[in-house]
């Protein structure tokens, strides 16, 4: 309980012996005010738009009024957006331990299905799958559809909810990763030597010859982009909806180890042999960041949905958990085998697949912290059962945790997992085909473009700090002249009288430069085409009748 | 409408200019007539002629304008059509309307003569009609004749100007009265079936007067002089000059006898003459004396409009701040808020319940009914406590209050007392005094069970074991489950319900024990026992720590010095020990004045300062406060007694040599001491941690062995992972350290960094053209080649390896190169309101979209500025602010 108490003035004597009282006593304030204080401050907290600027100094009046309102939305909008939360009627939670004794990481699997609810348990699931090797996989955005690969070539798509085998192909082919697209009705496939793009009915729809030997993908949803990165280490993006190859950037760093998406600015990391972690962009030949997270090859990476942590495993035995905002390492732990595949959830848990166990961590992160505490002991745990992992990964809103393995795949209840109240306007996971359509439609009206990726993407529409005489520098000088031939090929293209029109503008201006010179050649071709054309048609009517010929 | 040159001209330019405009203006007139006759019949005619009085008029007098004789309905036409008057603008101020009997001809004349010093606007021409030249006609003949005359060559003039510009072309102010002034009379004229030359001619003339009205007026304003000369002559008409002259000096005004009027017969201009006289007699001051000649009309319109306006820029003020408030506002709702019906009303929220004031009958009478049924909401007042003191003496209220006071800060002083009094005893002194608290409360018990308030013991045994039998018979051998297990013989076959009775059994005896002699389990035996072993355990600990005291000497301490310093130390702590004993001793001994042997402990302290180691003192007082502390843990206390003697050895190196000492864990302390002199306390940290972290390994191990005890039905994988992921688990980090020594991954990477930052460097490029004017080529000497070097440099700004993003952080390499392709989407100038960056990129933060904010926020960001709702819409009725 709140008890109204008037704190003792905090003072400090100086050197020269002065008092300076630092918190005065002036916090009187009624308990309403008090209370819409304290509002205000967790409001900021969690959905505040940065520091306020100074609307006191601003001359200009009606810019001043404007930038207070301004002000005042930001913070009515906060406020709005923390009173909303009551609407989100599902609360997360994590398993407990009732006494200091207890560990969370010793309940079993069999524990928590006894304990929860029939369509709960139902999500635990194993599909033994021995035959075609060790599995990976994915789920798709809404979390609804999975898409089983095995190694030597076995794909299939299911809901694993209602347990819907979808379509299945035994490519006879080496698959090396896989990856639905933007929703449930494509998925891409890398093969022995190129990617495939099949639809949900297992149908090839493209080959893209330009991924060979491809063995990490992501896909970038706003940006429609599927990025692959294979043994040669050249990062490509392939533009889904337009089909167009955005960039292709190689790494010179030899066969990449991981890969793996920032969701919060679609930045791509690529874990190398030699320990370190470079920061992609389609906008850039080189790396954005590189940063050495390991001493041997970087196995396994993941970032927090909110990009503000990484972490990544390697082979020295190590997991480091990085602050890629700051570029900091905050944390490393000992892995007792080199850990193969990191997951992240919506909540923070982070899933560490390793030799034939994973572990569930929690804490290993909290944003609301300055110094980031090591934890001692971790949150779950599963496996020991000789089945080798190779791939975690959490199911999106839910407390499902997928596992790949040389057996098959194993679905897993991790409690407080999941992001428990999703936004339907985003990502529905009980969308229905239409909305599904709808949404696909939303997605590509929305669709952001290559350009906009960039480390933080909160750059668009910010003011370029360039002088004027850096970007008279950054001019490119050395650029060729403007080819004429090539700008007029490029404007007579199409229609039979563009050309002319185009010439016939030209001609009008009063310019005589090598442009015009070269437009009156080709009007000059043109006339006399036509005249000899003129000519022919009147000798085939002869003299008689060459009155008549139709003149142009 | 006759104009004042009307009568100036009328007779002798008038027939003049009948020949020359007759035609002309006849044509023009009747053409104006045909021409404006609609558009006049509409706007006014009706209504004229409508007035039978008018009509009458009309048919009675010749002619047209008929309105000397009905002045006073033209002064009714007046107020009632405007327009008129901008037609008419001189006659308003010509024939003052205040004096109700004006009659034509004085007016005219008097106006005449009055006009003259004043303004030759003659306003009374306007009511000098036909009919009244004919009646007046020897004044007028007169008056007009010569001035006339005197003006002829200039009217001349003027009159052809007057001509030409009446014929066609006319001023525009005169045009614009002309349409109107024509428009009134064209009805007339067509009555008179546009016969009467002379109409056409007086109107015509009336047009042209108007010009020159303006004309004479603004002349006449300006020119006192001609104004003088005027009234020459015109006194000249009238009679003797001189005589005027004279009287104007006087009396300033002329009077009629003055003009040799006297013998006048007429009816009105006696009436007016009458007044007059009576005027000129009236000297009271604030009475209407002869009032002040009316201003021109045009000037006191002016005036008026100007006040008008002043007037209207007033009430029109008013709406200034609403105005810019709705101009600057945000959103805008029509039909206006203020005009609905729920305006200022507040519908934010409910507001409480009042008694005092119920705002309608149905809350009034819901409040009767609730104050009748006893749930009244106001709180019964409670009555005001009445402070009484000691003596039974009501106090007042300053003095209760005074009292409070001092009793508060009495209190205050003694929580603070008690407070610090808590601090100093020591855990051996509540003890005692615990024990004398017992004491006490046998002593009470007895004297009370003596005067038999509360039952003896044996009474109380005997209940206890009422109870003890009870519990045992109900909870086994008379439940159900006893009863029903004994009928069908379980216990030969269910494994369960042996088990169960073997419990049973045993909780039996147990009670039964606890019932018969109170030794076994009984909880105060057991705690006194506890306090007992407590300070059987100290003792224990202190003989400990003296037998500790005779250890073999390792090489080190058997210096000298060191010896020294330990003995010592040694006599401090056994002064210490000492004192604890005795004061557990003296527990026993003296009980009643526990105070004053705390102070005597005290004391005691202070003997051991006197010894020069107060860092020693401290740290013993410290160990001593350990020990008392966990009394029962004695491996604690054993270890943490070795962690504070090696300290209190190392405090006294400090002081004595700084050379590093002996022991296991003096090792890392002491190389801390080389990097500098830190104090006792610090190394006290440090070797607590020393002990922790060697402690560890024995520690852990057990735990490890527990979980694999423990988790033994589980996977057996479970165990180890746990024993993995405690970081101290690992052991083999050097290990893999070793594995991964091969390559100089880290090494590599700072070089890389390394050659980055240069990259990224300011450059410096010499731009020096071998050959320019030097030779190359073989032959030349190396010195002369260097000579040429480096004569034009430039260099390239690049990023200075502190300026870096990544200068600070290892293991990190940020690319300083800019994104070209991101510069599409910078902007690439501050646009044009704001003053900063910062208040540019402020405005872009909040996005607009219902994916980013609740719905409320998006709806009311993207709100049009003007909303209209069904409903009329009223203009504002008051200004809103």
């Amino acid at each position: 309980m709140e008890v109204d108490t008037i704190d003792e003035p905090i003072t400090k004597v100086r050197e020269n012996g002065a008092l300076a009282i630092e918190r005065t006593r002036t916090e009187i304030l009624p308990r309403a005010e008090r209370e819409k204080a304290r509002r205000m401050r967790e409001a900021n907290k969690a959905y505040g738009r940065g520091k306020k600027i100074n609307t006191k100094t601003i001359k200009d009046r009606k810019l001043r009024s404007n930038l207070k309102r301004l002000e005042y939305k930001f913070q009515d909008a906060a406020i709005k957006a923390k009173d909303a939360e009551i609407l989100l009627e599902n609360t997360g939670g994590f398993l407990e331990p009732e006494q200091e004794l207890e560990r969370t990481y010793k309940v079993r699997q069999q524990d928590i299905v006894d304990d929860v609810a029939v369509d709960t348990a139902q999500k635990r699931f194993e599909l033994k799958l021995d035959a075609l090797g060790p599995y990976n996989f994915d789920y798709s955005r809404n979390g609804r559809d999975l898409i089983l690969a095995g190694r030597k070539g076995h794909v299939a798509t299911m809901d694993w909810r209602e347990g819907k085998l979808g379509c299945e192909l035994q490519l006879n082919e080496t698959v090396r990763d896989v990856k639905w697209l933007h929703n449930n009705q494509y998925f891409a496939v890398a093969q022995k030597k190129y990617v495939y793009i099949y639809d949900h009915n297992g149908v090839e729809l493209h080959t893209l010859k330009k991924h060979q030997e491809v063995s990490h993908m992501e896909f970038l949803p706003y940006h429609f982009l599927l990025a692959t990165i294979g043994a040669v280490g050249i990062l490509k993006y392939q533009d889904t909806s337009t089909g167009q190859l955005v960039a292709e950037i190689p790494t010179r760093l030899g066969k990449p180890i991981s890969l793996g998406q920032n969701p919060y600015n679609a930045i791509l990391h690529v874990g190398h042999q030699n320990g370190t972690v470079t920061l992609w962009s389609p906008n850039s030949q080189e790396p954005h960041v590189k940063l050495l997270a390991h001493k041997g090859p970087v196995r396994s990476l993941a970032m927090d949905r909110e990009g503000r942590y990484m972490v990544s495993t390697g082979q020295d035995l190590k997991m480091a958990v990085w602050d890629i905002r700051m570029f900091k390492e905050v944390n490393s732990y000992y892995t007792r085998q080199p850990a193969s595949s990191v997951a992240i959830s919506d909540s923070g848990l982070t899933a560490v697949g390793w030799g034939t166990q994973t572990t569930i961590w929690k804490g290993l992160f909290n944003k609301h912290t300055a110094v980031q505490e090591k934890v001692q002991s971790p949150y779950m745990a599963w496996g020991g059962e000789g089945k080798r992992i190779e791939r975690v990964k959490w199911c999106p809103f839910e407390d499902v945790l997928g596992l790949g393995h040389d057996e098959g795949f194993s679905s897993i209840i991790v409690p407080g997992a999941g992001e428990a109240n999703f936004d339907a306007l985003e990502v529905n996971p009980f969308e229905t085909a239409k909305q599904r359509q709808e949404s696909e439609v939303k997605g590509l009206l929305n669709k952001l473009q290559p350009d906009m990726i960039a480390l933080d993407p909160n750059f668009i529409g910010n003011l370029d700090l360039r002088s004027d005489k850096q970007r008279r520098e950054d001019r490119d000088l050395d650029a060729g002249p403007v080819d004429v031939a090539e700008e007029i090929r490029n404007r007579a293209r199409g229609k039979n009288g563009a050309l002319k029109k185009y010439l016939r503008k030209q001609r009008k201006k009063n310019i005589i430069d090598e442009k015009r010179l070269r437009v009156d050649e080709l009007w000059n071709e043109q006339q006399k085409q036509k005249d000899k054309k003129q000519k022919e048609v009147e000798e085939d009517l002869g003299p008689a009748l060459s009155r008549f010929s139709k003149k142009e | 409408m006759g104009g004042r040159q009307a009568h100036g001209r009328s007779l002798t330019a008038g027939p003049k200019a009948k020949t020359n405009t007759n035609k002309k203006s006849k044509a023009r007139s009747q053409k104006n007539a045909l021409d404006a006759f609609g558009i006049a019949q509409e706007k006014f005619a009706p209504k004229q002629k409508q007035t039978p009085r008018a009509r009458e008029l009309d048919v009675e007098i010749e002619r047209k304008h008929g309105r000397d004789n009905e002045d006073e309905e033209d002064e009714e036409e007046e107020e009632e059509e405007p327009q008129r008057k901008k037609a008419r603008p001189s006659r308003s101020a010509g024939d003052n309307a205040d004096d109700g009997s004006d009659s034509e001809g004085n007016e005219w004349r008097l106006g005449g003569l009055r006009d003259d010093d004043e303004d030759s606007e003659i306003e009374s021409d306007d009511a000098f009609g036909d009919s009244d030249e004919e009646k007046m006609k020897g004044y007028s003949f007169r008056g007009s004749k010569s001035t006339q005359k005197d003006d002829d060559s200039e009217d001349d003039s003027q009159d052809d100007e007057g001509e030409t510009l009446g014929a066609e072309a006319i001023d525009l102010a005169t045009a614009l009265d002309q349409f109107e002034e024509s428009s009134e009379e064209e009805p007339d004229n067509k009555e008179q079936s546009g016969s009467s030359d002379s109409d056409d001619d007086a109107s015509d003339e009336s047009e042209e007067d108007d010009d020159d009205d303006d004309d004479d007026s603004e002349d006449d304003e300006a020119n006192p002089e001609k104004l003088h000369a005027l009234q020459g002559l015109i006194a000249g008409y009238g009679g003797e000059e001189e005589e005027d002259k004279t009287k104007t000096k006087s009396k300033s005004k002329i009077s009629l006898s003055d003009l040799g009027l006297t013998g006048i017969n007429d009816q009105n201009v006696k009436k007016s003459m009458k007044l007059l006289n009576k005027e000129e007699k009236e000297t009271r001051p604030g009475a209407a004396k002869k009032l002040d000649i009316p201003l021109a009309r045009r000037q006191q319109d002016r005036l008026d409009r100007s006040a008008a306006y002043e007037k209207t820029n007033e009430t029109l003020d008013r709406w200034n701040e609403t105005v810019k408030q709705n101009r600057r506002a945000e959103h805008l709702i029509f039909p206006l808020p203020q005009n609905s019906a729920t305006a200022g009303l507040d519908t934010t929220e409910i507001q409480p319940l009042s008694t005092k004031k119920p705002t309608n009958e149905l809350e009034a009478a819901i409040m009767g009914i609730m104050e009748q049924s006893g749930l009244s909401l106001d709180k019964p007042q409670k009555p005001r406590e009445k402070e009484i003191d000691e003596e039974g003496n009501e106090l007042s209220r300053k003095e209760a209050l005074a009292r409070k006071r001092m009793e508060r800060e009495l209190n205050s002083r003694e929580t603070k007392r008690a407070a610090r009094i808590k601090k100093i005893k020591s855990k051996a002194y509540h003890r005692v005094h615990r024990r004398q608290r017992e004491r006490d409360e046998i002593a009470t018990k007895e004297a009370m069970e003596e005067a038999g308030e509360i039952d003896s013991e044996e009474e109380r045994e005997a209940q206890d074991r009422r109870r003890a039998l009870e519990r045992v018979g109900q909870r086994h051998k008379d439940s159900k489950w006893a009863k029903i297990g004994g009928k069908a013989k379980r216990a030969v076959w269910d494994e369960d319900f042996r088990t169960g009775l073997i419990e049973m059994a045993r909780k039996d005896e147990e009670l039964r024990r606890r019932k018969d002699g109170r030794s076994g389990l009984d909880d105060d035996s057991t705690s006194d026992s506890g306090s007992d072993n407590g300070d059987a355990s100290l003792r224990r600990q202190l003989k400990e720590l003296e037998e500790e005291d005779e250890e073999p000497q390792t090489g080190l301490m058997s210096m000298k010095f060191m010896q020294k310093a330990e003995a010592a130390k040694k006599q401090a702590n056994d002064a210490l020990v000492k004192q604890i004993r005795r004061d557990l001793d003296g527990d026993e001994s003296d009980d009643s004045d526990d105070d004053e042997r705390e102070e005597v402990g005290r004391r005691q302290y202070g003997a051991a300062e006197g010894k020069p180691f107060t860092p020693a003192t401290e740290s013993s007082k410290a160990s001593k406060k350990r020990r008392s502390d966990d009394d029962d843990d004695e491996v604690e206390v054993t270890t943490n007694s070795k962690a504070a003697a090696p300290n209190t050895t190392s405090a006294d190196l400090t002081v004595s040599t700084g050379a590093s000492t002996a022991g296991a864990w003096s090792r890392g302390e002491a190389r801390r001491k080389k990097k500098g002199q830190s104090s006792a306390r610090i190394e006290d940290l440090d070797l607590t941690a020393n002990v922790i972290v060697a402690s560890r390994p024995s520690k852990s191990k057990p735990k490890s062995k527990a979980t694999n005890g423990t988790t033994q039905d589980d996977a057996d994988s479970d165990a180890s992972e746990t024993e993995q992921h405690l970081p101290m688990a690992i052991r083999d980090q050097e290990m893999v350290a070793r594995a991964f020594a091969g390559e100089d991954i880290v090494g590599e990477f700072e070089r890389e960094k390394d050659d980055v930052a240069e990259a990224d460097d300011d450059k410096i490029i010499d731009n020096t053209l071998p050959g320019w004017g030097s030779w190359v080529g073989e032959g030349v000497s190396s010195r002369e080649l260097k000579r040429h070097q480096g004569r034009f440099l430039t260099k390239v700004e690049g990023i200075k390896k502190k300026n870096r993003k990544d200068a600070k952080l290892d293991k990190v390499i940020i690319n300083e190169k800019r994104v070209k392709k991101n510069d599409r989407y910078l902007s690439s100038q501050l646009p044009h309101p704001f003053e900063s960056r910062e208040q540019y990129e402020r405005s872009l933060r909040l996005p607009v979209g219902p994916e980013w904010m609740t719905k409320e926020t998006f709806q009311d960001s993207t709100k049009p500025r003007v909303l209209m709702k069904q409903g009329v819409i009223a203009p504002m009725s008051k200004p809103m602010i």
